[in-house]
């Protein structure tokens, strides 16, 4: 039950490290030229917001082990945390946005943007990690398929947020073989998704250092598509244990080790980008004396709230993250907007039926 | 290879793109048969929409520098080791620079400045440092 206490804490940490793993030109969602980065209305809203981010993560903690008794209490407590600090996010930019405005930091700054007109070179897929993956998945469809005869009849069918089985049904063919084939179709959407990558053409946004911005798109795309592999390799594993646990007849101890072990496993690469990530941009940080390159194109118009894009004219459905590393949808392509109406109609769901029961 | 374009320019997006792959071409940096990224995939890099990338390889193209096929898509046709212009693109490129030395003349530069502009632009395109000069 108190698995979530460490994704509160790590999700806390996210919040509170968004200014470090963002452009140091784009501080909390907010393009100002690379001259105004340390700016004193930027650095204050920016200690505002993680400050406020940090009480924010104690509360959640504390009120998430004070109603430890009440069955899904620390889901809805981890979503409240990600709602609120979104609410933080987005008001504590504002006054950025007015000093820009007010100051018209971008006028007479040059800017650019540019893109690779001819072969790229990225970073290509760990396919042997999504070998591997593809393989766990076809054992998670062939050993269930091979051993149906002494799966437990009833079979589990729904399990509660500590793992629990809490409703069980008739063996039939298609129940036992849903789970490992969604696996596999995930697993092979990863794969997929890691070649997609290596296609794409990414703006790349010199932010005063050519040089620099293109050392840190390569080390993003390597970032991208090592934590691609990873999420595949430990996503898979835990569902195909998931779809071979009812052989196992487990106790309850061992799906609580298991969930333990998985949220720990799933949270690593959680803390890895973030600190990649804080690393690559503070090296940019301490060569900022040196750049006399042009700066980005203030894109604000682009960034609904500081963090949703939305470009009609723009063709990609994904677009790189603005904070972070990794790609988000575009609200302004059919298929981004679609991903944005359906990601809280299912993050409501999943709080209906897996939390409030 | 990479171009780079400035939004906030008077000068047309589509103008810019042609622009920067002319002198790509010019400055050896991109030969003949050289493939060219897609419509979709440059109009994403740019945030732009894809008619004006469009725009920019159908003005390359009018101009026999680039051309597409189905299999590769749009491809350099023409880089500058090429055979020789005819006399009416002579003509035409003659008018065109003469019409930027005029406006070099008319607002004060000397005829001897004139000339050290033009050598250093042509020792920039012959060493192949007119594209990548931003990136360096």
């Amino acid at each position: 039950m108190m698995w979530t206490i460490p994704m509160i804490v790590a999700v806390g940490a996210a919040l509170v490290a968004v200014p470090r793993i963002s452009r140091r030109t784009v501080p909390l969602g907010v393009s100002v030229p690379q001259a105004r980065s340390e700016d004193l209305v930027v650095t204050r809203a920016i200690r505002t917001y993680q400050w406020v981010c940090i009480a924010l993560t104690l509360l959640t903690v504390l009120g998430s082990w004070a109603t430890r008794a009440a069955e899904g209490s620390g889901g809805l407590w981890l979503l409240g945390l990600i709602v609120c600090g979104m609410g933080t996010f987005s008001v504590s930019r504002l006054p950025i946005v007015r000093a820009k405005r007010a100051g018209s930091w971008y006028e007479g700054v040059p800017v650019k943007i540019g893109a690779v007109l001819t072969e790229q070179r990225t970073a290509r897929p760990v396919w042997a990690a999504h070998a591997f993956s593809l393989a766990v998945a076809m054992a998670g469809i062939v050993i269930p398929w091979a051993t149906l005869a002494t799966l437990p009849d009833p079979y589990p069918l729904e399990r509660d947020s500590s793992g629990q089985v809490v409703r069980w049904g008739d063996k039939p063919w298609g129940v036992a073989m849903t789970v490992p084939a969604i696996t596999l179709v995930v697993a092979a959407g990863f794969a997929v998704i890691a070649w997609a990558i290596t296609r794409r053409r990414d703006p790349i946004l010199p932010d005063g250092d050519w040089a620099k911005a293109r050392s840190l798109r390569d080390e993003s795309s390597r970032v991208v598509q090592i934590a691609l592999a990873y999420f595949s390799v430990i996503g898979t594993v835990m569902a195909t244990s998931l779809g071979v646990t009812p052989l196992l007849r487990e106790s309850k101890t061992a799906v609580d080790i298991g969930l333990w072990a998985g949220s720990v496993a799933l949270l690593v690469p959680m803390v890895w980008l973030i600190a990649v990530t804080a690393r690559a941009q503070a090296r940019g940080r301490a060569e900022a004396h040196v750049r006399a390159d042009p700066d980005s194109p203030d894109d604000d118009a682009l960034w609904k709230l500081g963090f949703i894009y939305y470009n009609t004219e723009d063709p990609s459905a994904f677009v790189p993250k603005r904070m972070g590393v990794g790609y988000e949808p575009n609200a302004g392509h059919a298929l981004g907007l679609l991903i944005y109406l359906i990601a809280p109609i299912a993050i409501l769901v999943a709080v209906v039926v897996f939390v409030l029961g | 290879m990479e171009i780079a374009v400035d939004p906030l320019s008077t000068v047309p997006i589509y103008q810019q793109i042609r622009d920067r792959i002319v002198e790509a071409i010019g400055d050896g940096k991109l030969r003949r048969g050289d493939v060219l990224g897609s419509v979709r995939s440059m109009a994403g890099a740019f945030r732009i929409n894809p008619a004006t990338v469009v725009k920019a390889y159908e003005l390359l193209r009018s101009e026999g520098l680039v051309a597409t096929n189905a299999k590769t898509g749009t491809f350099v046709a023409h880089d500058r080791d090429g055979e020789h212009p005819d006399a009416a693109f002579e003509g035409d490129w003659s008018q065109r620079l003469t019409t930027v030395l005029a406006e070099g003349r008319a607002r004060g530069i000397g005829h001897e400045r004139i000339l050290e502009f033009c050598g250093e632009i042509c020792n920039r395109l012959d060493s192949g440092r007119t594209t990548q000069k931003e990136g360096q």
